[in-house]
């Protein structure tokens, strides 16, 4: 190599590692989990949600209360078990929306009995959680 | 005597803190955070008692569901079956509503496979229940 360039190149090069585009990326990547991520609590227990074709996306505009049954047909709110009869003590609100989280291999007599019990609070819809199937709808 | 030529430093702002940080916001967030979208199913509760004692049985197609088997008209038939031979003449017959029983032992996942299935063929005046004598729901 030609001394003279490498003389040059020695005078041009610039020490320090320019560490800002690494910065901007960061910040990219960390605006983008702020914005789409949602932080939620791991729950307790597993439910394995039933499968079905018409699943929708849910929209949670009201402020939303969540009921677990699992496999042995127990039935959670907020990580408390509880049973149907308190039911009436957590639906206090027909501006609340209702939604069942239940287990697949939970029995649907338990899903009928608490929705008997709901409906004598008066709420109209309730929701239930469940996995899309990934068939196309005909 | 020569005074020593005073060397001016210009001031640098130590980044690397910063960008610890920044690192530690997004591996926290890439942990915490949680992507997956719910899908949800929606149930309208109504007090349709009267309605369904109203109708004449004749005009109710009533499907039990025991032990995760639907059982119409004192013997089992599968889901295929049911589509073909009723849900997709449902217009020709002579039936006005769905009512599907529960028994104890049928699984959450065999109503809404067969909710799915009532849903696909657009019959839309379906309820459920647990005991035969006790008010359907919708």
């Amino acid at each position: 190599m030609n001394p003279t360039k490498r003389q040059k190149n020695k005078k041009g090069l610039n020490e320090t590692v320019n560490l800002i585009p690494m910065i901007n990326l960061i910040f990219l990547l960390l605006i983008f989990f702020l914005l789409t991520g949602v932080i939620s609590k791991k729950d307790n227990y597993t439910i394995e949600k039933p499968i079905s074709k018409f699943g929708e996306e849910s929209k949670n505009l009201n402020e939303i209360v969540i009921l677990t049954i699992n496999s042995k047909n127990q039935v959670y709110y907020e990580d408390n078990l509880i049973s149907l009869s308190d039911l009436n003590q957590i639906i206090n609100s027909k501006e609340k929306k209702y939604i069942f989280e239940i287990d697949k291999n939970a029995k649907s007599y338990e899903f009928v009995k608490a929705i008997e019990e709901i409906n004598k609070q008066n709420i109209k819809k309730i929701f239930l959680r469940v996995e899309k199937s990934e068939e196309k709808n005909d | 005597m020569l005074k020593p030529v005073s060397q001016k430093k210009s001031p640098r702002i130590n980044i690397i803190p910063l960008i610890d940080i920044i690192f530690l916001m997004l591996v926290f967030f890439m942990l915490a955070t949680n992507f997956s979208r719910n899908n949800e199913i929606s149930f309208t509760l109504s007090n349709q008692k009267k309605v369904v004692n109203q109708l004449n049985k004749e005009k109710l197609m009533i499907l039990n569901l025991k032990n995760d088997e639907i059982i119409f008209d004192d013997s089992s038939i599968n889901l295929n079956d049911l589509e073909m031979n009723y849900l997709k003449k449902w217009r020709s017959l002579n039936y006005e509503r769905i009512v599907i029983l529960n028994d104890k032992r049928s699984s959450i996942q065999s109503l809404i496979s067969l909710l799915d299935l009532i849903k696909k063929n657009k019959i839309k005046n379906v309820n459920f229940s647990n005991e035969p004598n006790k008010t359907p729901k919708k």
